[in-house]
């Protein structure tokens, strides 16, 4: 526990014409442990060096009452002393009335939450044990092979296996690839599979283990322990950090019988389409000659089976690609592609134009119905819903089936590709949206709810070779990222270089396993007394396990229920009707730079607020919510991300534990026989900051509605 | 069609047939990616034919026949609004354009299309009028309309009158406003008279690209023998080939529609206030959306005290079209057996709506559909149709009164 605080208050940005800030250092001046309390014109721009000169000498924490804790990071930074922030500019001075009782009052409190969360801040000792400079890669595809040579280039250790018997993935069963932007768009690049496995077999940093699956995955980023078996043979590595690049699967043959596939003769799948282009002729496998008609069907309409979620973007280029196979080899050929939903992203356009532009590949937007068999041996393909607004017919010699790409990982694959983690939480990487290992494509790509363990490739995106390699480059640039941090006992994404990490007050534990169940990223694992034991560097500090504990023993050195409780208890509760107070604890992710938006757009809203920052929802305890209703508040807001399908939860699933534990509350407010609606989840994003003043007010409005809490004053 | 759509129609391309559309027309349309955002700002989406996605999947998919089956081939006025919205700029107007040019080489056009033909290789104007009549217009403007074969000299303006304000009775009266304007603003001005040619542009877009080349070829030798500063012109599609294809054929001129010409001359101009009425402006496609003219007719609109503007829904570059455009001018009774509305009587109905007491219109085939738009949806006396040459002579009559 910290001993001396020294209080810094900034007149700038405003702040001076708002408030009162002799009144505000008076009161700090007062407070428990406040050893030196200054004032600046603007602390930022003059006197840093006054507070980083006392953080030096004379005080263990520092509060500094000024901008929000979202700027001035660097400047505001003095060594290893704790620094506080109470944001006086974006939430007070631009939000609030100035030179009013109200905001006054706002900011005193605010101010006193501050010195009181200062006053339970303690330096973190971080955990520095394991960091081996050393990568795992399994899958040696396209991406496999990209992660192997970029983290070698890295001058990490780096072991990439495959349980083929060859390494090159996908790429083996390719003939060509797609011009990638910049490429004349007339020539199809070759792929040289044997080059790029020699070069990574080749490089010193790099060993390449073929015929080897993965048997077991334990330990933490910084030191996994990873058991392969090659060839029936076991061994044994220990890495920092794990690339999982294992790859797709084509959708399976069945789901093409309505197209006659492994019926009739001539048609064939894009896969089989790139096993004929690298024999030479695309030739009809009923006759073997050369194919004058060809009808590729994209078989990418909502109704069909073989669609799938996410890969538009790449079948649609393989059929492209494709037939320029069949017009580079049979110029006189006549190709028709079937499709519904052409998707070309960005330059890709050019090469879809550049296909149009052949004058015997033709394109028809349309859903393919079903194939028949001509008594010359030839095939028609019906093809309706054109906007031709009438059936359409089409003669073929052979027919290609664009094929989905399904991730290795995808549970609903039968049986995924497993690191066979030895996880409490279980041995498989959780799957995102179809089926894909992602947490959120837009926010931290690459990382799976695994913390050091990064998707590359087809399980991470659908994607094709080039972007493949690009991808696994990435995920192993994350993975040295991961084991750096772990050299300082740093956390990743979202909270970099947090080096503070729960502790467990064991004496006190139930061994209820709440805490195991909850952690987003299966950080925390059993004892043989069945307690909670944390591994470190998996854990990302959102503290989601501080707010799953029915018995408070968790916290980290700079953030705790007992952190949380104080401040709500230095906030005063006048007793006057035309006073009420709420509590508001803010998501520190998308809520509260969504009330800093508010003031940047100096927008209004009552003073009648007190924000708590918070880790993410998840980490709030139910019981801090239970005492600010018990001690007086009128209303308590959780201001908090989306939850659900599309959340936006930098923890995954913070958002969503919190409505579970409103249960919880909503019996306390019973038990006190008060209304359930002083209590309430408010979803925002820094998008919606407009609309959120209007909310609060709408809440506060409410909350006047319903009269001020009577446990007040007891 | 020929054939009945209940028969799967088979998609066998004619590579020709595609060929020498890219060669008309450019290889535009077969970047079309069968969006159909063309067919919902079509003018005739209302009829729900597919006009104009259809014709572009036909001559992408080299089907021949269907698309000279095609009646909405016949039923285009190359408005061009489609290709105002097209997300991969297909020529939509032009290949249209060239798919005409092929059928006419292989069948017959319509009966009173075909006659439009004769008339302007026969009399050098579309309406079957003697050549010799084409300056007959100017005993009625009550002020000297010079003829540059007489005036011997290098003029500053020579106004190409063509041919609806030549010899139709309400072109002549708008040309007859124009001269009064010409001579109170002091214009050293002249018009060729029995020497013009129709210069064919409609003609053009309805297929017939040999007697716009031959109309082009003889005014380009005619406009060679004088002198003069800027071409002037009341007819946007004129305006359209002056502009944009001429200069290919050897004839370069600074060309001007009269709106613009006007336009810059308001100020010279002493306009005293008419009665006061609600004015709405429509658009012509070939000034407007082909050639990027807005500004020039509304300035003149805005200038004339008494007049009260009002714009339609459809306006500036989504402007609706008249139906007159693309050779369809001569063509109605095909289109009335197709589509069961006429452009004109929809976009009368539309100022109607606007609650415009005057249609000011600036392309002279558009007083004579609209005036009878009026009257066959039942709005006698509640819009006059009038050109902006003529409400601009109405306050200048009025500012000497």
């Amino acid at each position: 526990m910290s001993g001396a605080t020294g209080v810094y208050i900034c007149r700038g940005c405003s702040i001076g014409d708002s408030l009162d800030v002799d009144a505000l250092a008076a009161v700090a001046a007062v407070e428990d442990g406040v050893a030196v309390t200054r004032t600046s014109a603007a602390f930022c721009l003059e006197d840093a060096q006054s507070i980083a000169d006392d953080a030096a000498a004379k005080v263990d924490s520092v509060v500094v009452a000024a901008c929000s804790q979202r700027v001035n990071r660097g400047v505001f930074s003095f060594g290893t002393t704790p620094v506080r922030r109470v944001n006086l500019r974006e939430q007070v001075a631009w939000s609030h009335t100035p030179r009013v009782d109200a905001t006054q009052e706002l900011a005193t409190d605010l101010l006193r939450m501050g010195i009181a969360a200062a006053r339970l801040t303690n330096p973190a000792v971080p955990y520095t044990k394991d960091h081996l400079r050393s990568v795992l890669v399994v899958g040696a595809g396209p991406a496999g092979l990209g992660a192997a040579l970029a983290a070698g280039e890295a001058g990490y250790q780096v072991t990439v296996v495959d349980r083929a018997p060859q390494a090159g993935g996908f790429l083996r069963h390719l003939h060509r690839g797609y011009p990638a932007t910049g490429e004349a768009l007339s020539e199809l690049p070759p792929f040289d599979p044997e080059t790029l496995v020699q070069t990574v077999a080749d490089h010193a940093n790099v060993t390449l283990l073929t015929a080897t699956s993965v048997l077991e995955v334990s330990g933490q980023p910084g030191r996994f322990r990873a058991t392969l078996d090659q060839s029936g043979e076991r061994r044994q590595v220990e890495v920092g950090a794990v690339v999982f690049a294992t790859g797709f699967q084509p959708t399976p043959d069945q789901l093409f019988s309505r197209y006659g596939l492994g019926e009739l003769q001539d048609v064939i799948t894009s896969v089989g389409m790139e096993e004929l282009a690298r024999r030479g002729e695309i030739v009809r496998p009923s006759t073997g000659a050369p194919a004058q008609r060809v009808v590729i069907l994209a078989c990418d309409g909502p109704a069909d089976s073989a669609n799938r979620a996410y890969l538009g973007n790449v079948t649609s280029m393989v059929a492209l690609k494709q037939a320029m196979y069949v017009h580079e080899r049979q110029p006189r050929a006549t190709v028709h592609i079937v499709y519904q939903d052409m998707q070309t992203p960005g330059l890709d356009e050019l090469y879809y134009r550049h296909v149009q532009g052949q004058r015997r590949i033709f394109l028809v937007r349309g859903e393919a119905g079903g194939i028949r068999l001509q008594e010359d041996g030839s095939l028609r393909v019906a093809v309706t819903g054109s906007v031709l607004a009438r059936e359409l017919e089409l003669e073929a010699d052979l027919v290609v089936l664009q094929v989905g790409m399904i991730p290795t990982s995808d549970p609903q694959s039968g049986a995924p590709a497993s690191l066979h983690l030895n996880y409490l939480q279980g041995e498989s990487l959780p799957p995102h949206r179809a089926g894909f290992l992602d947490s959120n494509f837009l926010c931290f790509p690459f990382e799976t709810r695994r913390t050091g363990i990064y998707a590359a490739g087809c399980v991470h995106r659908a994607q094709d070779v080039t972007a493949s390699a690009r991808d696994g480059a990435a995920a192993a640039l994350k993975a040295v990222q991961v084991v750096e941090k772990s050299a300082q006992g740093a956390a990743v994404h979202p909270r970099v270089g947090d080096l503070g990490y729960p502790q467990f007050f064991m004496q006190k534990c139930t061994a209820c396993g709440r805490c195991t169940q909850e952690c987003p990223f299966g950080a925390l694992e059993l004892d043989a007394q069945r307690h909670p034991v944390i591994e470190p560097n998996r854990c990302r500090r959102c503290g989601i396990c501080m707010g799953a504990c029915p018995v408070q023993v968790i916290s980290f050195p700079d953030y705790s229920v007992e952190m949380l409780s104080a401040m709500q208890k230095s906030v005063e509760l006048p007793e006057d009707d035309d006073k009420p107070r709420v509590l508001v604890l803010a998501c520190e992710n998308d809520a509260y730079p969504a009330l800093d938006m508010v003031g940047i757009n100096h927008l209004q809203y009552p003073a009648d607020f007190r924000v708590v920052p918070v880790r993410c929802l998840g980490s709030v305890n139910s019981v801090v919510v239970a005492d600010a209703v018990q001690r007086g508040y009128d209303g308590v807001v959780l201001l908090g991300c989306r939850a659900g399908d599309n959340y936006q939860c930098h923890f995954i699933q913070g958002s969503e534990l919190l409505g579970v534990r409103m249960d919880n509350v909503r019996e306390t407010l019973g038990r006190l026989a008060l209304e359930t609606d002083r209590v309430r989840v408010i979803e925002t994003s820094i998008a919606d900051a407009r609309a959120l003043p209007g909310e609060l007010a709408a809440f506060a409005s409410n909350l006047a509605a319903m009269g001020p809490n009577p446990m007040k004053g007891f | 069609m020929s054939q009945s759509s209940l028969v799967p129609l088979p998609l066998r391309p004619d590579l020709d047939f595609i060929g020498r559309l890219v060669e008309l027309a450019g290889d535009s349309f077969t970047k079309c990616y069968q969006c159909g955002t063309c067919s919902v700002v079509c003018p005739f989406s209302f009829q729900g034919t597919g006009l104009p996605r259809r014709e572009m999947a036909l001559a992408q998919w080299g089907l021949k026949e269907e698309l000279l089956d095609s009646p909405n081939l016949w039923v285009c006025t190359t408005c061009g609004n489609c290709a105002r919205v097209c997300p991969r700029e297909v020529d939509i107007p032009g290949t249209i354009r060239a798919a005409r040019e092929l059928f006419l080489l292989e069948r017959d056009p319509s009966r009173e299309l075909a006659t439009a033909f004769e008339n302007t290789s026969r009399h050098g104007n579309p309406l079957g009028q003697s050549a010799r009549k084409r300056a007959d217009w100017i005993a009625g403007a009550g002020v000297e309309v010079p003829i540059m074969a007489r005036v011997q000299r290098p003029v500053e303006v020579l106004f190409f009158t063509e041919c609806y304000w030549s010899y139709h009775p309400r072109g002549m009266e708008a040309a007859q406003a124009l001269a009064r304007i010409m001579a109170a603003l002091g214009v050293d001005w002249a018009v060729l008279g029995t020497e013009e040619r129709c210069v064919a542009d409609s003609q053009r877009l309805a297929g017939e690209s040999g007697i716009f080349e031959e109309a082009a070829a003889a005014n380009i030798a005619t406009l060679g023998n004088y002198q003069f500063g800027r071409l002037v012109t009341p007819d946007p599609h004129a305006y359209n080939a002056f502009r944009n294809l001429y200069p290919r054929m050897g004839g370069t001129y600074q060309v001007q529609h009269y709106t613009q010409f006007l336009a810059e001359r308001l100020a010279d101009l002493a306009l005293a206030p008419i009665p006061s009425r609600r004015v709405t402006f429509h658009d012509p496609c070939y000034l407007g959306r082909h050639n990027g003219e807005y500004e020039a007719p509304r300035r003149l609109l805005e200038a004339i005290p008494g007049l009260e503007m009002i714009e339609m829904g459809h306006c500036r570059a989504n402007g609706y079209c008249c139906g007159g455009g693309g050779g369809e001018i001569w063509n109605s009774g095909f289109t009335k057996e197709h589509v069961d509305e006429r452009l004109s009587e929809v976009r009368v109905r539309e100022a109607i709506a606007s609650g415009a007491d005057v249609l000011a219109v600036c392309c002279p085939f558009e007083v004579s559909l609209f005036e009878d738009a009026v009257k066959s949806t039942g709005h006698q006396g509640q819009l006059a149709v009038r050109d902006i040459v003529e409400l601009m002579d109405e306050s200048l009559r009025a500012a000497r009164n």
